[in-house]
């Protein structure tokens, strides 16, 4: 039987886009919780300019790190449930592809978007344009290798009766190198010195995680399905 | 054509576990093919377990399978479909798009018309629109089993149904009759697990478990 794969891509993508459309209320979810972090750091740090200059930089990134995590793990167990995953591992394209996709969608349609209210946010705690502008590029970049992190992290948990507590535990140590390299990138450039040593680092960690992510997830997807 | 005569379906000396439980031990079926196979047993005999694992989402601890001559893996997830007891639909989609997702994902055409058609002679036409988290049991499971209603499916080699009976009413029953009866005259198998006493088929093998 011919089997077309263009239909298999827009299908995956279309439903995907669909599925995110209508639960819109996770977005939102994000987003309220990211103002809140913001809006309740300045209140109980104080008014003073010169402590806010220090930790401004440092209260986006954790707003929009708190803010991603209780969605990342979430990425496979609606599909999961629904016997989605299933009819996924009887598609005739690789099931890795296929998480491949899936990230990448997710990405795209959930954590792009967010970075649109990175310089509304910035602008708020009065950090300069240039740090702005770098951080938009780190988290655009970064927030790939979470989404590949959570990715692993959703498909291991997916037999568990309760994945709340173990998620978070997992994402956090794997997500460290994009941490330390993502805070590299700006504090070079706070610094004058050139910041493209800690980017690369940073795309390095991605694309291994780009080649890694899909393999331990569709193997581990495979056991969560075959239990 | 003749070839595929020749294929057949045979279990030799399986045995399956799920977790500590043993499930079969020695198991030696050899299926009718092309015909209908009929699976029977008491609740927790391992039916739906036999399903699984000749779909491949259960592996097998000893013995082997035969799935139509030698059959790779990937050829043969491509062979056929199975339909389990509960609905694998996304509560987030229209019964239609849940559909036309399907089929796209299997690699095959999705238009409007084929599910239109499908949907409407298994008589859930109306329903098209409505999210599946809206939509009653049967309604769910006459869109599930729509599936096996495109013309794709028809040129499979096998279907696993899963105690497809289940909330169906007597128009569905009849339909999924006729397109059963179908599937057989164009040299299918299928495999269906059941607890009706009844059975309208003319050609079928009974399996206890």
């Amino acid at each position: 039987m011919k089997i077309n794969f263009k239909n298999i891509l827009i299908a995956l993508i279309e439903k995907e886009f669909k599925s995110y459309l209508r639960s819109i209320n996770n977005f939102m979810n994000m987003i309220v919780f990211m103002i809140a972090i913001i809006i309740l750091f300045p209140l109980t740090v104080g008014p003073s300019e010169e402590k806010l200059t220090l930790v401004s930089n440092a209260i986006v990134w954790i707003a929009l790190i708190v803010s991603i995590i209780p969605t990342l793990d979430k990425i496979y167990i609606s599909d999961f449930k629904n016997g989605w995953l299933e009819q996924y591992y009887y598609s005739p394209l690789l099931l890795e592809i296929i998480i491949l996709i899936k990230c990448f969608v997710f990405w795209f349609f959930l954590i792009i978007p967010l970075t649109i209210f990175i310089p509304i946010f910035s602008i708020l705690l009065n950090i300069p344009f240039l740090i702005i502008f770098w951080n938009i590029i780190i988290f655009a970049i970064g927030s790939l290798g979470f989404c590949l992190i959570g990715s692993i992290c959703s498909s291991l948990t997916l037999g568990t009766k309760s994945n709340n507590l173990i998620s978070p535990l997992l994402i956090l140590p794997l997500a460290i190198p994009i941490f330390i390299f993502g805070n590299g990138v700006v504090e070079a450039v706070k610094s004058n010195y050139d910041p493209l040593p800690n980017l690369y680092l940073l795309i390095t960690v991605c694309l291994i995680l780009l080649i890694i992510s899909p393999l331990i997830s569709a193997y581990s997807i495979k056991i969560a399905l075959t239990k | 054509m003749t070839s595929r005569l020749k294929d057949n379906m045979i279990l030799k000396n399986i045995s399956l576990t799920r977790g500590l439980k043993t499930i079969f031990s020695s198991l030696n079926i050899e299926f009718l093919c092309p015909g209908l196979n009929i699976i029977k047993g008491e609740n927790g005999s391992g039916k739906t377990s036999l399903l699984m694992m000749i779909s491949t989402l259960l592996q097998e601890d000893r013995g082997t399978i035969v799935r139509f001559g030698k059959l790779k893996k990937n050829d043969w997830l491509n062979e056929h479909i199975l339909i389990k007891q509960n609905s694998s639909l996304s509560d987030e989609l229209t019964i239609e798009e849940n559909l036309k997702i399907w089929c796209g994902l299997k690699g095959w055409d999705f238009n409007t018309d084929k599910i239109e058609k499908s949907l409407k002679n298994f008589g859930i036409l109306k329903y098209k629109n409505f999210l599946v988290s809206e939509c009653s049991s049967g309604i769910k499971k006459k869109a599930e089993l729509s599936k096996l209603n495109f013309d794709e499916s028809f040129k499979l080699k096998c279907w696993l149904l899963d105690e497809p009976l289940n909330h169906l009413d007597e128009n569905g029953k009849l339909f999924l009759k006729k397109i059963m009866d179908k599937f057989i005259n164009m040299n299918g198998t299928i495999l269906q697990t059941s607890h009706e006493k009844k059975i309208n088929h003319k050609n079928f093998k009974i399996i206890k478990l």
